[in-house]
Formats: C-alpha cells, structure tokens, sequence
C-alpha cells in the first residue's frame, strides 16, 4: 500500500509522543486531532482530485474564506440563509469555473492560472468585507446544518467530512468521473482517443476544488457554535496557510503533480500525519521551535522510504 | 500550404487584437486609477519654509471673515504604510485615516506589506519618495531599514512620522545600541510600542499571578512576525525579571480554527498550569474559550490583546480577565492630522510624539466595547446622538 | 528553446519575432511603461526606477535559478525559505570572527549543499521534486527559526562590502541589486545556450528517456540545477538583507518562490519543461517591479494592487500562450 510508509511513520509519532506525555493518547485529544483533520482533509482531498489530473489549486484558502463571507452578506440583505448558501456556494463553482476555463481553454498552466486567481480573491475577500470579520448570526437550522451542530455529540463537520471522503473515494475508484479523471491524468492522448472528454474531466475537478473549499470554509465558521460561542465570517479565514496545507497533506499522502495516481486515504493520511505531529509538539512542550523543521524531514522521509521500499519489493 | 498561411493570419491577427486589447486595457484602467485617485491636479510640494507660508497671511483677517473654517490648500497626498496592511487590527486605523482626509482635505493612501516583509514596506516608502508625496507615516517594525530611505525623503522635504511600532533598541535584539536611543529620524512618533505593550502583558500577569513557580504559558500565533514577536519579547521580559521562572513560550497556528485545538493540546499536556494568554487576538479569543471548555474558569488566568467579539464575550463570562485595546484609531487620525498641521503651518507645528497608551478592558468596563463602533472597527457606520 | 541568432537566418516576419517569447514579454513591459509614465508623470523619474530595479532585481536572481531547473524539468518550492536562511548564516560565521566576506561564500556554499540535497533526492532517489523541495522549505524554515530565535538581526555595516552585496546604487538610477541581477542572467542565459550543461539541460527537460540514451546525465544536469538554484536564491537573500541592513526570519518565503516561478513563466518559460528564457525571466521580473512602484505611484491601496496583480500575472502568461502557441504538452491537444 502506497500510503503504508505514511501510516508507519505516523504510528511511530503516536508512540513516541505517548511515551513523552501519557496524555497524547486519551480521549480528549484524539477530539482535538479530529478538530485539526476535519478542518483541511476535505480540501486535501479536494487537491488530490485536482492533482490527479495533472493541475493544481493555489486559490482554495481564498475560497474558504470567500463562500462564508458571501453566505453572511446575502443574509444580511434580508434574504436569509436559504439563499444565502446556496449564493456562497454558486460563487465558489465559478471561481472553480473560471480557474478551470482559464487553465484548459487559454492554456494558462494552472499554478499560474490560480496563483493569479488567489491574489484576486484575497483583495476581492477585503474589499467586500472592510477588512472585518462579522458575527455569524445563529439561523438555525442552517448555522447548525452546515457546521454549528452536534448530533449524537459528533460535530456535524465530521460527519460531512466523512461522507466527503468516502463519496471522492468512490468516484475516484469507481465512477466515471473518476476514472477519466485518473485516465486524463496519466495518458492524456491515450485517453482522448478512447473518447475521454478531457477538458469536461479537468473543468468538473477545478469546481470540485473550489466548492468543497467554500463549503469547508462555511462549516469552520459555524464551527464556533459547537462549543457555546459564535460563528465568525472572517475574511482572512484559512488563506495561503490552508492551500499550503492541503497540498502538502496531498503529497505526503502520496499524490504526484505529474497526474495519475493519487488516493483520497492517501490525503487522509497525510493530514493525520500533520496534525499528530502539530499537536504532538504542542502537548510534550516542544511547539514553536521546531515544528516546522520536524515537518519538513516528515515530508521528504516518508516519501523517500516509500520510493526505496517501492525499490525493494521490485527486487 | 493553405492551411498554414490560414493559422498565420489568425496568429498575427490574434497577435495585433491581444495587444491591441492590452492597449486599450492599459489605457483604460490607467485612465480609471488615475481619475479615481485624484480629485485635483496635485500642487507639487515646496520646500515651503515659514517665511514663505506667512508671507500669505495678513495682519487682520479680512472683511467677513468666518473663523473655524478650513483654509484653502491642495489636495496633500499622504502616504501609510504599514506591515499587516489586511489585519484587521487596522481596520479602526483606517477609519481613523479616512474621518482625518475628510475633517482636513488630504488623502492618504494605504499601502506596505501583508505580512511584515520589510523589504516591502521599504519598497513602497521609495516608491512614495518617487512619486513626490507631502507626507509618509510607517511603521517602523526594523531598527535600521527604513532609517535611509527616512532621511531620502526628509531631505526632498517630504515629513516622515513614526506610528505602531517604533525603530527603538529594546524593541528587537540590538546589541550595538543602548536602550532608550531612538536610532530612525522620524519626526514624531504615534503609538503604543509593540514591546512597550508586552511588558504591559508581563506586569498585568504578575499582578493576577503572584505565585513565581506558577506554571505560565505565553501563547503566539506566529513566531518570528515582527508585529508580535516583540509583544511576547516584552511579556516574557518583564515576567523573567519579575522572577518567574515558569513560563512556556508556546507558538500555535496562523489558522483560527486551529489555535484552540493547539491550546487544548498544550493544556491535556501541562494540566497544572495557572495562567494562559496571548499576544495575538485569535489566540486570546481562543484561551478564554479553551478555559470554558476545559472547566478551568475561575482556576486558571487568561487574558491577552485585541477586541475579537469572543473576548469581550469571555470577558463578561468570566471566562478572561483582560484583554488590551491598543487604540488604533488614533493611530491613524492622530498622523493625518500632524501632517496636516505640518503642511499648514510651512513645517512651523513640528508633529509631536503621543503615547496611544493602552487600556486594559475588564469586566469592569467591558460594557463600553459591546456594541459595534467605527472605533474599535466592528462598523463603519458613525456613531449617532 | 529558440536562440535569437537563428533569427537572422530566417525570413523576417512578424510571426516569427513573436515567437520568440522574450520579445513579447519585452513589448507587454513596455506597453506598462509606457501607460504608468503618461498616467503619472512621478513614475518616470530616477526614484522610481530605482524602485522598480530593487524590485526586479530580487525577483530575477532567484528566478534565473528557478528558471534553469524549470528547462531541465523540475521545480523548486524551497528557494523562499534558502532566501531568508543565507543572511543568517553568514552573520553566524561572520560573529564568530570569520571575514565578511569569507562568510558570505561559506554561506552560498552551504546552500549549494542545500541544493545538492534536493537534486540528490530528486534526481537520485526519485522523490518527486515538488514533495522534497516543499519538505525542504519546511525544514529550511524551521532552521532559519532556530538559528534566528524567531528575531531579526542587524548584520554588520561594513563597507564596502555592503555597498557591492546590497545597498549601493550606480548613476543614480541602477541599485546593485540590478546590476547583480543582469549580471547572473547573461552568464546563465549565456550557460544555457553555449555550454554542454546548458545543451544537457534543455534535453533532459524535454525528453527524459531520450537524453538519457543518447548519453545526456540527467541526474548530474539535474543537481547541478538544483545547486544554481538554491546557491542564487542564498545570494537574493544576503543581497537584500544588506540593503536592508536586517535579516529576518519570514523574508522571502512562499509568495518569493511563487513569485520567481510566476516572473519564469510570464517571461516564457513552459511550466512543463524542455524550454525556457532567461532573459525573459529579466524581463518578467522587470514588469512585476513596475507593476508594483506603477500602481504605488499611481494611488492605489492594497486591495486594488491584489486584485490588479492577479489579473495581470494571469493575463500575461495567457498572452504569452496565445502568441507563441507554446502551450505545453498536455493542452496541445484539447
């Protein structure tokens, strides 16, 4: 299994941190991992559909924060979240749509295509909020629907997480979408010739990327009421530190850039492995110093033992 | 042959349409900035001296004189700069800047760095020195960049003023300099010094906290931005001098949504801690929340900077003792109008240093910050009486 | 990749001048120019350019490196965080009583190892560029964190050492940065066009297998590139911090090495490998520094240089695809 060396070198944090600090391994902090992964796995995944065909999104920490701040304003206009979701969503596809027309149809390479797209967007997120986050009003059900609820003591975020995930993971082993997705990725004349609509594949993907980004960026707001305080729209909410994220949960999952291969387990994995290694730090007191540092050798020597482990079994 | 000499034509003819189009693109949108940033053609400035604005004034003011209104003068362009240009921290120094253009007739633009990139903000700063403005305020968050491009534009005659953060020693590592000595020309300063405020911190904890062995975290979102780093410089400064030997210096996350999981996690690793705050405002809204959560209120201190609603809330809770409004409104009127004044004047009213100061916010007076003001940023709209 | 002197051999037309993507990217530059100048009288003055050199000439040198490696085929995410370790490095050799300006070559050196670490896993071990190179800027951070304690520091003024490396400005308009900057990219443009490494790099960026069979060393071509990349986003780095005067843990960093890939492939280069431009990568660095002091000059606040930037960085890449039909190997076919 491609994610195994990930999975080995998580398994061998969680030991490690548990032998410094017993309290690594309770209860109460496998909530706070849950807390950390549930908040960027979704848009990791997000990537990996992207990154399989051969592109890539530097727009979606500007979505993220985007699509809540959109919900926020149609609501303030008196027209309430029933419309107001749907709207933030809409925006979302069409920055998808945009990024997605731009990169296929004008050949603009898509680093560049949404680099472009998230500097616009970042301006655009202050420019039509002043620059100031607003109290998310509590509508129910909607606020609770989309982020702010507790079913059964689950946040409602995990379970939209979940079926996220196991939803891509279908699409992407079984569906079509998925599978010309993968075709596009990995033998793009091949696939054209058998009839693959390329540009339709690459177009869906980048809306894909771009709708889960907004529709995260709404739950984490709401998140606030799942605790007793507020939910925030805040227009600086995730930005270059989520996409930044996202990919490195999908590299380190094992997904290519060059197009594919890829796995949603794999961005599962690799947002676990971030968060354990994060909170970790912070709960044995090594935090700030070395965080980074620890996440670098992370990323380049599990996927170094996975390539020479690759190397192996061929022999 | 045909089929190549048709894809020549559409490549030349897509050739002269793109640039064509980039033609008219650039000339339009240069067009639009240019009538959009200026409402009158702009005086360049003078080296005006006293003599030559008094020689424009008269003994006795004319027949029908009304006193209070403003004289007449150019549109004087001002220049902000600032490290976090997008932090909402700033947002009240904006409005401030924007009711001070409109009480003065200037017009300020806001310009600098996202994220404390000095090289940035130097950039822009030259680049105002290029385009001949009649006035610049920085922060000045490095002890020695700007202190050059400082001195440029005061020898073009161009007023420079100092706000936020000030080009102290003491407020960064500076071995070669003794403390106090303000190494950058400015003409004046306006703020509340970001390690100046961090003390404040220090002192404010050691009087919620008398127990010196007392386990105490210090939380940053970001370790190394200058905008808080010296903040936290000044808190842990003032504790270690104070003699409390435990404090954890604890960096977090630049995502809100992650900062309380982080402070959670620090928490379920060190239960007996007795104090935890912060220096950013998504960390402070955050150890408030954490302490709810974890049934650590009335146990465990919090406290920390900025007015994020979840603070105040938390503060009226109970839940945090103190946060820290530094006031950035003033940070941003109180410049406008100095250089006004220097402009005015022939550079007779010289701008004058003004502590901002700090208050701390209390349940005590937490009352006064609930409802949304163009003060604090949480609206634009002006108050009403 | 396009020499310009085969132009001389071939009928001169106006299809064929647009194919070379330098002279694009040279004509949008100037188009801006030339607007910013009418619009605002201040732009075209000594000041200001010498804004736009400072500007132009940071964003080239690390983009020179990043362009090299782009041609060969790869891609590096860590230069940003090379950047701000440099300057770092060298003051730690310099406190320690090493000469400045022995330290400053001990400090490109050890970034060279930095580069050679990224070629080596690479191009030897077969992790894919993208993951070692933003594993490294992660690590190289954390370092550069370390070895800072999260503060600036104040590097030493000693001329004329920071006059050559940093602040100096000749003829009152060109600072030093630029002139290092045109300086590296007519010996690496020259390098590509004239040595067997440059001759190496073109063919293992576009066709891997082949090179390899004809005898080309794509891994030797390929750390090689690393190594130039990373050794002149070092020199970026100390250049800057000179002129500064400070070095700062957080310079540079993810919108630096977004930005050098950005300036390559406004410039001409193909995001995909086997072609590129040094001199349009110059040039490209030019257009964002005029972009930049234009719109700073012209008035405009933050939020309208955001957006404004977005919609040029995209534009002028889209223009370049349209004139050269250079459009990489995969949209060729949809």
């Amino acid at each position: 299994m491609r994610e195994g060396a990930v999975v080995l070198v998580t398994a061998v944090m969680i030991a490690g941190f548990t032998s410094l600090n017993g309290s690594f391994f309770t209860l109460a902090n496998s909530k706070v991992l849950a807390d950390f992964v549930a908040g960027n796995v979704a848009v990791a995944a997000a990537q990996v559909m992207l990154m399989v065909v051969g592109e890539i999104d530097l727009s979606v920490g500007q979505v993220y924060a985007l699509s809540p701040y959109i919900m926020y304003l149609v609501y303030q206009d008196g027209l309430g979240f029933k419309v107001g979701i749907p709207v933030a969503i809409l925006a979302a596809a069409l920055v998808g749509l945009i990024n997605g027309i731009v990169t296929v149809r004008l050949h603009v390479p898509s680093l560049i295509a949404t680099l472009g797209m998230g500097f616009f967007l970042s301006g655009f997120n202050i420019y039509i909020s002043n620059g100031w986050y607003q109290i998310m009003p509590e509508k129910q059900p909607y606020t609770a629907v989309f982020g702010g609820g507790v079913i059964a003591g689950i946040d409602v975020t995990y379970l939209w997480t979940a079926a996220a995930l196991i939803l891509l993971a279908i699409v992407l082993a079984r569906m079509r979408h998925g599978i010309w997705s993968i075709a596009t990725g990995s033998n793009l004349f091949g696939s054209r010739e058998v009839g693959v609509n390329i540009r339709r594949t690459k177009i869906m993907n980048f809306i894909l990327a771009s709708v889960i980004a907004g529709m995260w960026g709404i739950f984490i707001a709401n998140r606030g009421f799942t605790f007793g305080a507020s939910g925030v729209a805040d227009p600086a909410q995730g930005g270059d530190t989520l996409t930044l994220e996202s990919i490195a949960a999908a590299v380190i999952g094992g997904t290519s850039l060059l197009g594919g291969s890829g796995t949603i387990i794999g961005a599962f994995a690799g947002s676990l492995l971030i968060a354990v290694l994060q909170d970790g730090l912070i709960l044995v007191g090594a935090g700030a110093y070395i965080y980074q540092t620890l996440l670098g050798i992370a990323i380049i020597f599990s996927m170094a033992l996975n390539i020479q482990a690759r190397k192996w079994a061929r022999r | 042959m045909s089929e190549s000499s048709k894809s020549d034509k559409m490549t030349r003819r897509q050739a002269l349409g793109v640039v064509g189009g980039l033609v008219v693109g650039g000339v339009v949108g240069g067009a639009a900035g240019y009538y959009a940033g200026q409402s009158s053609v702009p005086v360049a400035p003078t080296n005006s001296t006293m003599a030559t604005a008094t020689a424009n004034m008269t003994a006795l003011p004319p027949a029908g004189f009304q006193y209070g209104q403003l004289p007449a003068h150019p549109n004087w362009k001002f220049v902000a700069i600032c490290h976090v240009t997008t932090n909402p921290f700033f947002v009240p120094t904006q409005y401030g800047i924007a009711d001070a253009d409109a009480l003065f007739g200037t017009t300020t633009q806001w310009t600098g760095s996202e994220n404390s990139l000095v090289s940035e903000m130097v950039d822009a700063f030259n680049a105002a020195i290029a385009a001949k403005v009649d006035g610049i305020f920085t922060s000045l968050i490095d002890p020695t960049a700007f202190n050059a491009p400082t001195d440029a534009a005061l020898a073009a005659g161009i007023p420079v003023i100092g706000y936020n953060a000030d080009a102290k020693a003491g407020t960064s590592v500076h071995p070669a300099c003794g403390c106090g000595k303000v190494l950058n020309d400015r003409l004046s300063y306006v703020g509340q010094p970001l390690y100046d405020s961090g003390v404040n911190l220090g002192n404010m904890i050691a009087k919620y906290i008398t127990d010196t062995s007392a386990r105490i975290a210090l939380f940053i979102a970001t370790p190394g931005t200058l905008n808080i780093e010296p903040r936290i410089d000044g808190a842990s400064d003032a504790l270690a001098a104070a003699g409390y030997t435990n404090v954890d210096i604890v960096g977090t996350d630049p995502l809100l949504d992650k900062e309380g999981p982080l402070i959670d996690a620090y928490y379920l690793g060190h239960k007996d801690v007795k104090g935890m705050f912060a220096v950013d405002a998504g960390d402070t809204s955050w150890v408030g929340d954490i302490a709810t959560k974890e049934g650590l209120v009335g146990t465990v201190v919090t406290g920390g900077f900025d007015l994020l609603p979840e603070t105040l809330k938390n503060i009226q809770s109970g839940a945090t003792q103190f946060t820290i409004d530094q006031q950035p409104y003033l940070q941003g009127f109180v410049p406008v109008q100095q250089l006004y004044l220097y402009k005015l004047s022939g550079g007779a009213m010289a701008p004058c240093d003004t502590n901002t100061s700090l208050k701390f916010v209390t349940k005590d007076n937490v009352a006064g910050y609930t409802t949304p003001s163009r003060f604090e940023g949480s609206t634009p709209s002006q108050p009403t009486f | 990749m396009r020499l310009m002197r085969s132009v001389k051999h071939r009928n001169f037309s106006f299809r064929n001048l647009f194919s070379h993507p330098e002279v694009t990217i040279a004509l949008v530059t100037g188009i801006c120019a030339v607007a910013f100048a009418y619009f605002f009288p201040n732009f075209a003055t000594g000041n200001s350019a010498q804004v736009i050199f400072t500007i132009a000439g940071t964003d080239a040198m690390v983009g020179v490196g990043e362009t090299m490696l782009l041609i060969s085929g790869e891609l590096d995410l860590s230069v940003g965080t090379v950047f701000a370790l440099a300057p770092f490095l060298m003051n730690a050799f310099y406190v320690v009583g090493v000469p400045i300006v022995i330290a400053f070559l001990m400090a490109l050196l050890l970034m060279g190892v930095v580069g050679f670490a990224n070629g080596y896993i690479t191009a030897k071990i077969g992790v894919p560029a993208l993951i070692t190179t933003l594993g490294m800027f992660f690590l190289i951070r954390g370092l550069t964190l370390i070895v800072s304690n999260f503060h600036l520091i104040t590097l030493p003024n000693i001329e004329p050492f920071r006059s050559v490396v940093g602040s100096g400005v000749i003829f009152e308009t060109l600072p030093i940065p630029i002139v290092w900057a045109v300086g590296i990219t007519i010996v690496v443009a020259l390098m590509l066009q004239r040595t067997r490494h440059g001759l190496w790099t073109v063919a293992t960026g576009s066709n891997p297998t082949g090179a390899g069979e004809v005898g080309v060393n794509t891994v030797r071509t390929k750390i090689y590139n690393f190594m130039l990349a990373a050794i002149l986003a070092g020199l970026a780095g100390i250049i800057q911090a000179m002129r500064i005067g400070s070095a700062e843990p957080l310079q540079g960093g993810f919108d630096l090495t977004l930005g050098s890939i950005a300036a390559a492939a406004v410039g001409g280069t193909s995001l995909l490998g086997g072609s590129g431009t040094i001199i349009g990568t110059l040039i490209g660095s030019l257009l964002f520094g005029i972009f930049r002091d234009g719109l700073i000059i012209g008035g405009a606040s933050e939020i309208v240089y955001e957006m404004a930037l977005g919609i040029a960085v995209i534009l002028s890449v889209g223009l370049n695809v349209l004139l050269i039909g250079r459009r990489g190997r995969s949209s060729r076919q949809t």
